[in-house]
Parts: C-alpha cells; structure tokens; sequence
C-alpha cells in the first residue's frame, strides 16, 4: 500500500469519533437522498402499475370500423396491440338494454374483461352472462346449464326478427349494481357465433387500440396521433373515443420532478454545511499533524490526498450502510403512505395490494447510482475546503501552532477590569467570531428550513380549507359532463332543457326532516372572445348568485369594487381570483369581455365589463366569473340551477343526509358533497403531508444534531488543556459547568433566534407565495406557533443533554492529565 | 517554626503489578512558611507529582497534605478548587495563559472566580514589577515566552495566596530570561512574604532557594 494511502487509513482509526460523526452525517444523507428519490419514483410506478390492472388499457376506442379499416389499422407500426369487439344485436326486454357482443382475446385483455367463475367462450354456442341478466330475462341458471334466450340480430342500423336459441353458459361476470333505469347489458358471445350470424362485410367493429411506447410521451401526443389514425381509416370524428379515465390516470405530473429535485437539493446543501462544518471544526486539532507531515518532506498533493482519502474511506463504508437501511426502509415507507392515502377507493386498494405481494418494483439500480453519485459529490464538496487548508499550511506555523491562536488575527483585546464567569464565557466565543458564526448558521439550517416548512403546514388548515370548499353543510350539484361523446344527454345545455333540479325537487329538499334552508346557485358555460389558450378561445364559467352573497363577495375584493344595483343591470361581472388571472394577469377592473354563452338550444352573445376582481373560496364560487342570479337567469328561458347549499341542523345530519342522497341519486343527474368529506380529505392530505414533511424534518435535524455534538465536543477538546489551567487555578467543577453551559446556552439561543427569525420571515414569504399559486391550499395566515415552541423545547434540552455530557465525560479525567494534553 | 506545608506519609502508585511506578513512595516533608524551596530530581523521579499533590491538584493513594494545619484531601472537590484558588497560585513550565483573555484579565482570573473585588493598586504594582504596564490589552499570543512567564508569575501572585506552586517556570526560557524570571520571582515572595516551592533541575537555580529537597523513585533523599 501506498504511505498516503496508510496514513490516510491510519487517520481514519485515529480520528475515530469525527469520522464516526462524518459517517452518520453521510449515511443519514444517503438515506434521504435515495428515500426520496424512491418513493418519488416509486409511487410514479404503482400509479402506473394500479393503472394498469384497474382500468382497461387501451387508448382510444374507434367505432364502426368495418374489416378494410382493419386490415389497414393492421399497417401501422406505432400500433401496439388492437382488440376487436362486435355488437351484433339485443336479447328484447322491457326495462333494460341487453346486447349481444363478441370480443377477440386481444380485446378482452384490453377491456379488461374479468370473470366472477368459469371461462370465455371455446365453443360456438357458448355465452357469458351476470347474474343481473339471468334476473332480468327471469331465468335460474349456473355454470354449465343450458339455457334458451330469444335474440334479434342489427340488419343495417335496425334490428331483424326475433329469434330463439339454446347456449351454454361457460361463465358469469361480476353484477354491477345500478339504480339507473336505463341499465344496459351485456352477453358475451363466442366470435365464431358472430362470424356466422353477421357476414365479413356487414361488420362493424368497435375497435379498441393500444399504442407502443405510451410511457414515454404525454397524454396529448397519445390523444392526438390516435385521432390521426383514426380519421386516416375513414372513422368520424365522433366515432373516435379516447379512453380518458385510463389515460388521465396515467397522466404523469410534469412539476412532481422538480419538486423532488429540489428536496434533494436541500438534502445535499444541508449535508455539505454538515460534513464541511464537521471537518472544518476538527480540522483545528489537526493542523499540527499536517505540519509535521510537511516537515518530514510530504508534498501538498500528498497531503491533500491524505485528507481526500480519509473522507473517502469514511464515506464507503458510510455509503453502503445508509444503502441497506434505506432499501429496507423504502418497502415500509411505501406501503405505510399507501396506507394513509386509503380511503377505501378501489384504486388505492388494487395499488396496495400490489404494493404488498411484491408486484411493483419499488429498487431500482439506477437510484443506487444517482445516490451514490450524488452522495460521492457532496463529500468531496465539503472536503475540498478543509484539504486545500491542510495542504496550505506552513510546516513552521503548525509547529508552533497552538488551539486558536493562530486563528486570532488580533493583538490586543480591551477586555474587562474585573472578570467574572459570564465575561470569560463572552471572551471565549469573541476568540473566534467567524467561526462561531459559521457554527450558529449551519446548526440553524435545519431549524430555519423547519420552521419555513411548518408555516405551510400550519397556514394549510383541513378545516379552513374545508369551510371554503364547501359553503354549508350538504351540497347537490347537477353532474353534467361535456366531454363524454357517448353521453351528449348529460351536457349542460341538454341538462338544461329538462333540468331535475326544478322547484318540485328543492321542495322536496326542504321538506326533510333537518334541513333548515336551502339556497341555490345558477351556472352558465362559454366562451370569451379574443382571450385564448393553446385551444382556442378561453372558456367562461360562470356562477349565478342571490343577493345574500353580497356581503361575502364585497369582503373578498381585491380590485374595482361591487355595486350591486349596478350590477342587477346586467352589464357587470365580477372575476373570481384564480385560474384566469393566474393564465390571464393582465385582465382587471373595467375590461370589457365579450362572452358566448350556451343556452339551451341558442348561444347568448353578451359585453360584460369587470366590476370587481375578488379573492372567494370554491365553497362560494365554483367557477371563474360571478353575476346576480337574476341577471344569469334571465339570459335563458331554460331552468340554470346548478346547485343546492343545504344547511343541516347539527343533530340531525345522520338521517337528513342519507334521505337527501337518495333523493339526489334517483334523479340520476346529480352529485353530492358533504362538509364532512371535504374535511375528511383535506384531513387526510394535510396529515400525510404533515407525516412526511416531519420525517424529513426529523432525519435533517439529525444531521443538525450531529454537528451540533461535533461543535460542541470539538470546542471543548481543543481547549482541554485551557480548561485544566484554569481549574488548576481555582476554576471548580461548578464552574467550569457553568461556563459550558453559558456558552452552550450562546449556540442555542443563536440558533434559536436565526431559525425562528429568518425562519419566520421565510415561511411568510413561502405562504405568499403559495398562496397568489394557489399551492398546499393556503389561504390565510397562521403562525406555526406549536412547532415554534416544539423546536425550542427540543433544541434546549439537546444542547443541555450535550453539555452535561461532555462536562461528566471531562470529569472522568484527572486535572493533571488535562494541563499535560497535548504538553 | 510552624510548617505551612506539610506532607505524611504520601503515596502515589501509578500503573499495577509489574509494572508499577512509585511516584510517591510514603514522603514525608515539612515547608516553613516564607521560605524558598526548590525540589530538584531526575526526570521521572516524581517531582511533579510530588508538587502536584502539594497543590491539591491530584489525589493521594494514602497519607496527608496539610496546608496551615488543615487536610486538604478531606475537603469535597468544590471546596478543594475554591480552597486551592485562595491558598495556592500555580506557575506551569509552558506558561498556560488563557489566549482569549488580555495580560490583565488574565492576570486577576483568580480573583474573579472568587468573586472578590480586584484590589487595582495591588495588581498594578505587581504589573509595575514584572514591567508589563504597557501591555496590559496585548493578547497572549502577542508576547514573547519571558513576558508570558512574567504574566503566569503574576497571575499567581495576584490573588495573595500564602503558597506559590512553580513547575520549572524557566524550562521553556534562554538563560537570561531564566535568571531574569527567577530573581522577580524571588523578590516578589520575599516582597509579598509567599512560601515557594519550586520544580527545577537546573543546578544554579537550586542554589538560589533557601532549601533544596533531592527526590529519587518517589522519596526525599536529601533535604
């Protein structure tokens, strides 16, 4: 072995307990590092994996394809896999839509067709039923029973004579429970019995596509090259039908790497203040070692390779160690955040479960990699001040080198007539105040970084996002959905025209037992000219409220102002804080907007000039704009309300909710929404949010800990001797405690005073910020005094647990052998 | 006369079995007051440890200091340490000056811990004869090994302890300094009416004291 390479090992067993704090500096680094970069990814990848086992997993769905559009689909080489399903015609029944389907295997598995028992059909005459459709046709029947069902085959766009037949049935689906009248079912017969019933050129195939390499492009390029496809193969634009719940739940979250980066970038700068700190505070000790080493002819190279190497050798063994724990950690800490996200959805189960049996890789080698990378550069970066200062030191200045003197540029000091402990204390921390600065700032990282942190936290309040989601205690709102081309009846304007949410139904609303008053809310959606996006001009959604929210919109003012007779004329609007001035920052009081607005069957063309630009929760103010409900109502002859606020008398919420759900759900159109739930999710995420923000917290404070017992021990073994003397003559242990802890006191309250000062200033700053983009739901200030306390409990009894310590270990020797220390 | 120090039958074994060192070997001494005695030895014949003991710095195997009469092993470690602060001042070889504090906080350091008021004409007067008045601010790290040792001297002097404690104050100085230090030394006992006990090998100096006590492997063989 080298002798740089043996004296560097050689100090590593030397310096025993620095690099026993280094280690646990590095490990703990490593840990966060590679913990966060696995869950991250992690939970992409289960999202991705669940995705995939819950919801079909084709792309789009193209309909009406007859056998030439397949053969050409066939063509494409960006096509991964292409699933085809025929409806080819209905068993009748009264009260329910039943229809007789084929599908090939490939469309089977991209439908993600499941069967309760039994299999898909082998044989021509096999069917697979539920047990809805044996109810509805009136029959008893099993696996493996025979059974007759009278069927119509479609002959062009009609259905041909009824006819009858005896099938098999090979297996059952899983009943789906519906209240909706108009249920629609579905038999699955075998392919070769449709070929038969329905000749090559008659087919029309609904067919479902998968594209290659999804994974890597977005939502959008999927959407729009599944269109080209399908207008190429001669498909209407209405027949083209993207599976949207599959690809939304794939949607990855462009801004979640960003934010991980800039997590480990903290980390790193945390760990680097922590490591540099670590080695610059030992390095005093040292310097006449290395002065020696120079005397004895070692170049600055080597010495520089001395230092480099000993951190290196610190930092593979600590490497590897914070590895394993994490790896370990990674599976608990998955599942334990699954856990809390659980709320009993279907996904998050099928995500579990994954989770569990070990189906989703959560290790991945190249989060090793980049750990360790990333780990590597940071010690280097923090050593390489601490090498370049050992290399440069003069063989004759270290020689002579004494703990801090050389440090102390000053002749002359004014000092004290009369000295007491307090003054000795304060003359001590004076020797030095760069360092002891240094020192306050890095221990203070930590807690500057946790209080900013906790603001959020605090300023994130479930109940207060909770009250401006939701302005009463029950919400029913009409479930239109505009982008279901399958559904056009469930578009607002058609809803509209034969709206359910009519004077029968509040009254209904009313008369149950509990609710104490019922307010409603108008909704109207356009366009607004000559304001665009990406896709064309900007949508207007507009809410339609009564003069009783006057009040309410008039505090939440932040530009123009609101006169409501002035408004009642039908000429103003009030713009609502969020989406569009985020998108549109230039619209203010006194712009004038051109709007088409869709009613009904006619599109109102209208000015509406901005009286006001006001800050409003979700719970008042569902959409972008505001306008008196009269004025909105009146723009069209159809009924608008949109929605119902619902006050509950407390006692009697239980019952009154369910009999307002039930009235809400035979309807049909209609959603639902209680102040509970709201709570209970902004419960869950602010909890979780809170869990991990403090695990990250605690495993920094970890770091901070470990430089704090570094300074502090450092401090006092460089002085051993200073401290023999002066106990020598006449300092008692008493005192000498005393002294310990003033100066121990000096760090903490420094600490203290950076990390709850710049920590406070900071964490407004942040809650600004959040809050004007709408980020962590934040919306009024609070000040985080409980952490604020907590971290001043635990930073004090920290630095007295560590001044008692090192004062009883210091104990343990006797004077002598302090005042010969390093003689 | 009536010893002010005194020692019976002093032990002080370092190590064990084999091994064993016999720094103190069941010693015996009496110090008069106001008088200058230097211990003079080899190296490793327990001198040290012998002055050490004297100063309360370190604890016994067996047997007894007795400063004015009194057991000071009997008192409690904190009573030990304000004990040794008002009784006895040390001078070290390497001078020990604390590096934060200026020549004069260094110098009343002991009165401070006592918590007693500094008596300025009495420490100027010393500063006067160690001739250090122009640099009472100077750090110690300014001064050159004669002044630190001066400073040290004074130090000791300045809490008007009845016994001065020096470990061979001039090992580290040139020999003009040496005679320099030690005739200051020797005028301020006489001046203040100290007892001194001194650490030395250096034959010259040993002539100077009043008595010289021979130690060899733990005992007094010559007095």
């Amino acid at each position: 072995m080298r002798t740089v390479t043996k004296t560097a090992l050689a100090n590593v067993r030397q310096n025993k307990s620095r690099n026993i704090l280094c280690g646990i500096a590095i490990g703990l680094t490593t840990l966060l590092v590679f913990v966060i970069l696995t869950l991250g990814n992690g939970l992409l990848q289960l999202q991705e994996a669940a995705v995939n086992v819950y919801y079909p997993t084709y792309h789009v769905m193209y309909r009406g394809v007859n056998e030439e559009g397949i053969s050409q689909l066939k063509a494409y080489d960006d096509i991964e896999k292409i699933g085809l399903r025929e409806d080819f015609g209905q068993i009748p029944d009264d009260d329910a839509t039943i229809l007789m389907i084929a599908m090939d295997d490939k469309a089977l598995a991209l439908s993600k067709m499941e069967l309760k028992e039994g299999n898909f059909p082998k044989e021509e005459k096999d069917i697979v039923v539920s047990q809805n459709i044996l109810d509805e046709l009136g029959l008893q029947a099993g696996i493996g029973d025979e059974i007759t069902i009278p069927y119509q085959i479609y002959e062009g766009n009609e259905l041909g004579y009824q006819q009858e037949e005896h099938f098999r049935i090979c297996g059952l689906t899983q009943s789906t429970e519906s209240t909706n009248k108009n249920t629609v079912y579905a038999v699955l017969f075998s392919s070769e019995y449709m070929k038969q019933m329905i000749p090559e050129k008659e087919r029309e195939y609904r067919v479902m596509m998968r594209l290659k390499t999804a994974e890597q492009i977005t939502t959008e390029t999927i959407e729009k090259r599944c269109e080209e496809i399908g207008v190429a193969i001669g498909c209407a634009t209405p027949d083209i039908v993207s599976n949207t719940q599959y690809l939304a739940a794939n949607y990855k979250d462009p801004s979640t790497y960003p934010i991980i980066a800039g997590i480990i970038a903290i980390v790193v700068i945390a760990g680097i203040l922590t490591i540099y700190s670590i080695y610059y505070v030992s390095m005093i000790p040292k310097v006449q070692e290395y002065g020696k080493l120079k005397a004895m002819g070692a170049t600055k190279r080597q010495i520089r390779q001395i230092v480099f190497q000993e951190g290196m050798l610190v930092a593979f063994l600590a490497i590897p160690i914070g590895l394993i724990v994490s790896s370990m950690l990674s599976k608990v800490l998955m599942v334990g955040v699954f856990h809390y996200m659980n709320d009993g959805d279907a996904f998050t189960k099928v995500a579990l479960t994954l989770l569990k049996e070990g189906k989703v890789q959560i290790l991945f080698p190249w989060v090793y990699l980049l750990t360790i990378v990333v780990t590597l550069v940071m010690v280097i970066f923090s050593i390489f001040r601490p090498m370049q200062k050992a290399a440069g030191i003069s063989p004759v200045e270290a020689m002579r080198y004494q703990a801090d003197s050389t440090q102390n540029k000053k002749k002359k000091r004014k000092g004290y007539q009369e000295l007491n402990l307090f003054r000795m204390t304060k003359a001590n921390l004076q020797r030095n105040r760069k360092r002891t600065m240094i020192t306050i700032l890095t221990l203070s990282a930590t807690g500057i970084l946790f209080i900013t942190m906790s603001h959020i936290l605090s300023c994130s309040n479930p109940v207060t996002s909770a009250k401006r989601a939701i302005e009463e205690d029950y919400k029913i709102s009409i479930d239109y959905k505009e982008s279901d081309k399958m559904k056009p009846e469930l578009e607002w304007t058609n809803i509209q025209k034969n709206n359910p949410m009519n004077e029968t139904f509040l009254e209904q609303l009313r008369a149950v037992e509990g609710v104490e008053s019922v307010k409603t809310k108008s909704f109207l959606m356009g366009a607004i000219e000559g304001i665009t996006t990406e896709d064309g001009d900007s949508g207007a959604y507009i809410i339609g409220l009564d003069q009783s929210y006057e009040k309410a919109l008039q505090d939440g003012v932040i530009d123009g102002k609101i006169d409501w007779s002035e408004m009642e004329k039908g000429n103003q609007i009030i713009l609502a804080d969020g989406y569009m001035t985020y998108y549109f920052p230039e619209l203010k009081a006194g712009d004038v907007l051109h709007m088409s607005l869709e009613t009904g069957d006619t599109i109102v063309e209208k000015d509406f000039e901005i009286a006001a630009i006001g800050e409003y929760g979700e719970g008042i103010a569902s959409a972008e704009f505001i306008l008196p409900k009269d004025v909105m109502d009146s723009l069209s002859s159809d009924n608008l309300t949109y929605s119902c606020e619902i006050e509950v008398a407390e006692n009697q919420k239980e019952k009154a909710y369910a009999e307002l759900k039930s009235l809400a759900d035979n309807t049909g159109y209609m959603e639902t929404d209680t102040y509970e739930e709201e709570l209970e999710t902004y419960e869950k995420t602010s909890k979780l949010l809170s869990v991990m923000a403090y695990a990250f917290l605690i495993v920094l404070g970890g770091i901070g800990v470990m430089n704090l017992l570094n300074t502090m021990v450092n401090s006092i073994y460089t002085r051993k001797r200073e401290l023999g003397v002066m106990q020598a003559i006449g300092l008692s242990r008493r005192q000498l405690t005393h002294m310990l802890q003033l100066e121990g006191l000096f760090y903490t309250a420094g600490v203290l005073v950076l990390s709850l000062g710049i920590g406070s200033v900071a964490g407004y700053g942040l809650f600004l910020y959040a809050k004007q983009r709408h980020m962590f739901d934040v919306h009024y200030y609070q000040y985080p005094l409980v952490q604020a306390v907590l971290l001043v409990v635990v930073v004090t009894v920290i630095q007295l647990a560590l001044s008692y310590g090192i004062t009883r270990s210091l104990r343990r020797q006797s004077l002598i052998e302090q005042v010969r220390y390093s003689e | 006369m009536k010893p002010i120090l005194e020692t019976r039958d002093l032990v002080k074994y370092y190590g064990q079995g084999e091994n064993v060192v016999k720094a103190i070997d069941h010693t015996d001494l009496r110090i008069a007051a106001g008088e200058f005695t230097a211990i003079v030895g080899r190296s490793g014949s327990g001198k040290s440890t012998l002055l050490h003991m004297l100063g309360g710095l370190d604890r016994p195997d067996s047997g007894k200091v007795l400063i004015e009469g009194k057991d000071i092993f009997n008192l409690k470690d904190e009573r030990l340490a304000m004990f040794r602060r008002r009784k006895i001042g040390f001078i070290f070889q390497s001078y020990n000056l604390i590096s934060s504090l200026n020549v004069w906080e260094n110098i009343v350091f002991p009165i401070g811990l006592d918590g007693r008021k500094v008596d300025h004409d009495f420490v100027m007067d010393i500063i006067r004869k160690i001739r250090m008045e122009d640099k009472i601010h100077a750090l110690p790290s300014t001064l050159s090994g004669g002044q630190q040792q001066r400073v040290a001297i004074a130090r000791a002097l300045a809490a008007r302890p009845a016994i001065i404690l020096a470990d061979e104050p001039t090992g580290n100085l040139d020999s003009r300094t040496e005679m320099e230090v030690i005739s200051l030394l020797k005028s301020c006992v006489r001046d203040y009416g100290q007892t001194l006990v001194m650490i030395t090998h250096d034959e010259t100096i040993a002539q100077m004291a009043d008595r010289v006590l021979v130690i060899e492997d733990g005992k007094v063989v010559r007095s």
